[in-house]
């Protein structure tokens, strides 16, 4: 079978690590003694009370293997049927259409019929077909999910995006301008991803769409504006300045100074440029796709080769009530394009050991069919049993992890609850699971929950790790 | 800074987030929307409504967020952040949203419309974002910037938009 083969292309286009992008090194310590407070960083703010930006002590911390995470966000919840555990032999209440899944890669791995690119990629994914949770409202299956906490209780918990950008942001010594936390392309607005953390630790959404040109970054690049009027707009600026003029070493106005300062490192610097999705060949840009969510996937990609440390792709429109098959026979194929390019390209660059890719929703979808009015051929929320993927990052590929029912209905073997994946995830980072959290009131708040919480667990993912 | 922390000088601060988002739409003749997701179905509050009349906590927009509004859990002065950062700076000076609200607003279309002297427009302009006279330095400038563009419409966006970055703008003064 011929295997995917990725065109090739320089993937050392882009300086790694944010080459040439960080500040000097002083300028912060600079800040950091005018104010006498923690640092006054590029996109945030120092915290509610003095709490010491440095992380937790992280000598109990296991050792890192991936030092990024993509993280695809199936917004509304995918069926687990209609992806990565088919059940063709369950009738077509159950299955629908897709009577004929493909046989993949591995032996015994068969996945949905619409995902070629997926099943050719098959030897590097690990499909949890045993997640559980059992809840089936959005938003606190989001949060569940996106934290790895139960939900309920006084303390509103960080997803696992903001704490990664809290251990392996700046506080950790991640330098460049681009921020650690990542949106493509808008927040899921039905959780707040940095909970107790703060404003310092929410994520950057790049709003626009990748699929045009140009790439209108939010605040970064402002599209029928050039790089000149940008510059002349400054000068302007400054001379109307007159308050900034009379006062300019009053703390308040000096500091007002720095950060425009930074705000126009990254409009007219060359942070922009990595944004730009024209420098990648244009028959990459095909092969992944030119949907927003495949453009999406290439600058992830893109991102993670620059050192950002944690990127969420927000993939809408899964929420499938009605219409179900009809939505899903358009969508498997882009996801499909998308996810499978981006596994391949990871691969053909060396990124794939030190990136992870998780794949997943907050639940998926019943498994019988509810043709009845009004869904009309539509599933329902399921949390009981769904799945998710992930791949890469120390996870081991071919792999499946939990088994369902003959339906779909049930987990019948080695279930996996979201903070067993994420506390997974957290490890192959590097950050420890049962480190504790900066509260800002002081509340005792751990990365993962603790066994002293008595939640149902099927234990951390060690069959891939 | 002893004198700062007794009042002994006018302190100068950043206009609250609130305030600032008020402050732009009322001058721009713009609205922003509040609406609350949690629970379905929506809530949305009626058009015109003031940020700082937002009843309850949870109701927010990326801009509030961005500029320090608190989510109101824990009561204490020290939850608002006033602080300056790159993020903020960078969503005024490059951002879409304020960008479509300069376009959109009522100064600019009054402007456009207008055949007036520079000099009249330059103090209507400034009474109207930084609530004061242009002084005569002020004027000279406006009408070299007036001519420095390509069209009068984008010599009048750039204008407006300079004016809502300087720091006269963001501080209380």
């Amino acid at each position: 079978m011929s295997s995917l083969n990725p065109l090739r292309h320089d993937c050392s286009s882009l300086p790694a690590d944010g080459g040439g992008l960080g500040h000097p090194l002083s300028r912060r310590r600079a800040l950091q003694c005018v104010f006498g407070s923690s640092v006054s960083l590029m996109f945030g703010s120092p915290p509610l009370c003095a709490q010491s930006p440095t992380p937790p002590d992280a000598t109990t911390a296991p050792a890192a293997r991936a030092k990024a995470v993509i993280q695809i966000w199936l917004w509304g919840g995918p069926c687990h049927l209609d992806t990565f555990d088919p059940k063709p032999a369950a009738g077509a209440d159950y299955c629908g259409a897709f009577t004929k899944p493909l046989d993949t890669k591995v032996a015994g791995m068969r996945i949905n019929e619409l995902l070629p690119v997926l099943a050719s990629q098959a030897d590097k994914l690990a499909l949890l077909r045993g997640m559980t949770h059992g809840i089936n409202a959005h938003e606190t299956a989001s949060y569940v999910m996106q934290t790895g906490h139960p939900e309920g209780g006084r303390i509103v918990y960080p997803s696992v995006g903001a704490v990664v950008s809290l251990f392996k942001g700046r506080a950790a010594g991640y330098k460049s301008q681009i921020p650690p936390y990542i949106v493509l392309t808008e927040p899921q607005g039905r959780f707040s991803e940095a909970g107790f953390l703060g404003s310092k630790h929410k994520p950057f959404a790049t709003g626009g769409n990748p699929a045009k040109s140009p790439f209108a970054v939010e605040g970064i690049v402002a599209e029928g504006i050039s790089e000149e009027r940008q510059r002349s707009r400054r000068d302007m600026l400054h001379h109307m300045d007159t308050l900034a003029k009379a006062a300019p070493d009053h703390p308040a106005i000096a500091s007002m100074r720095r950060s425009e300062e930074e705000a126009y490192d990254l409009i007219l610097g060359n942070g922009s440029k990595i944004f730009d999705l024209n420098q990648e060949s244009a028959a990459l840009r095909d092969q992944y796709g030119r949907s927003t969510f495949g453009q999406a996937c290439l600058m992830a990609r893109r991102l993670v080769e620059h050192g950002v440390p944690y990127i969420t792709i927000n993939y809408k429109g899964w929420d499938t009530h009605k219409q179900h098959f009809q939505i899903m026979r358009r969508q498997l194929p882009e996801m499909d394009k998308g996810v499978g390019t981006l596994i391949a390209d990871l691969t053909s660059c060396g990124l794939l050991d030190s990136t992870i890719v998780w794949w997943g929703g907050e639940f998926g979808r019943t498994p019988k069919v509810q043709n009845e009015s009004p869904w009309n051929g539509g599933r329902n929320h399921y949390g009981k049993a769904f799945c998710s993927m992930v791949a890469g990052g120390g996870f081991r590929g071919g792999q499946v992890v939990g088994t369902t029912d003959a339906r779909g209905e049930e987990v019948t073997n080695r279930p996996i609850y979201p903070w067993d994946l994420v506390g997974s995830i957290y490890e192959l980072l590097g950050i420890d699971p049962d480190a504790s959290l900066p509260h800002p009131l002081g509340l005792p708040a751990r990365v993962t929950p603790g066994k002293d919480e008595k939640l149902p667990s099927g234990g951390r993912l060690r069959e891939i790790m | 800074m002893h004198a700062i922390e007794l009042f002994g000088t006018y302190p100068i601060r950043r206009l609250d987030a609130e305030v600032l988002i008020d402050a732009i739409c009322a001058v721009t003749g713009t609205t922003e929307e509040y609406s609350s997701a949690i629970p379905e179905p929506f809530t949305f509050l009626p058009d015109g409504t003031r940020a700082i009349s937002l009843p309850d906590g949870s109701i927010s927009s990326s801009f509030l967020e961005l500029f320090g509004r608190p989510a109101r859990d824990a009561g204490l002065e020290s939850e608002r952040n006033l602080n300056p950062s790159g993020a903020q700076r960078l969503h005024f000076l490059n951002s879409s949203h304020i960008r479509a609200k300069i376009e959109q607003s009522r100064i600019l279309r009054k402007s456009l419309r207008s055949a007036d002297a520079p000099n009249r427009l330059a103090t209507d302009l400034y009474t109207t974002i930084l609530s004061r006279p242009p002084t005569e330095a002020e004027k000279a400038l406006f009408r070299d910037n007036l001519t420095a563009s390509t069209t009068r419409k984008e010599a009048l966006i750039d204008i407006t938009w300079a004016m809502f970055n300087t720091t006269e703008f963001l501080c209380r003064h």
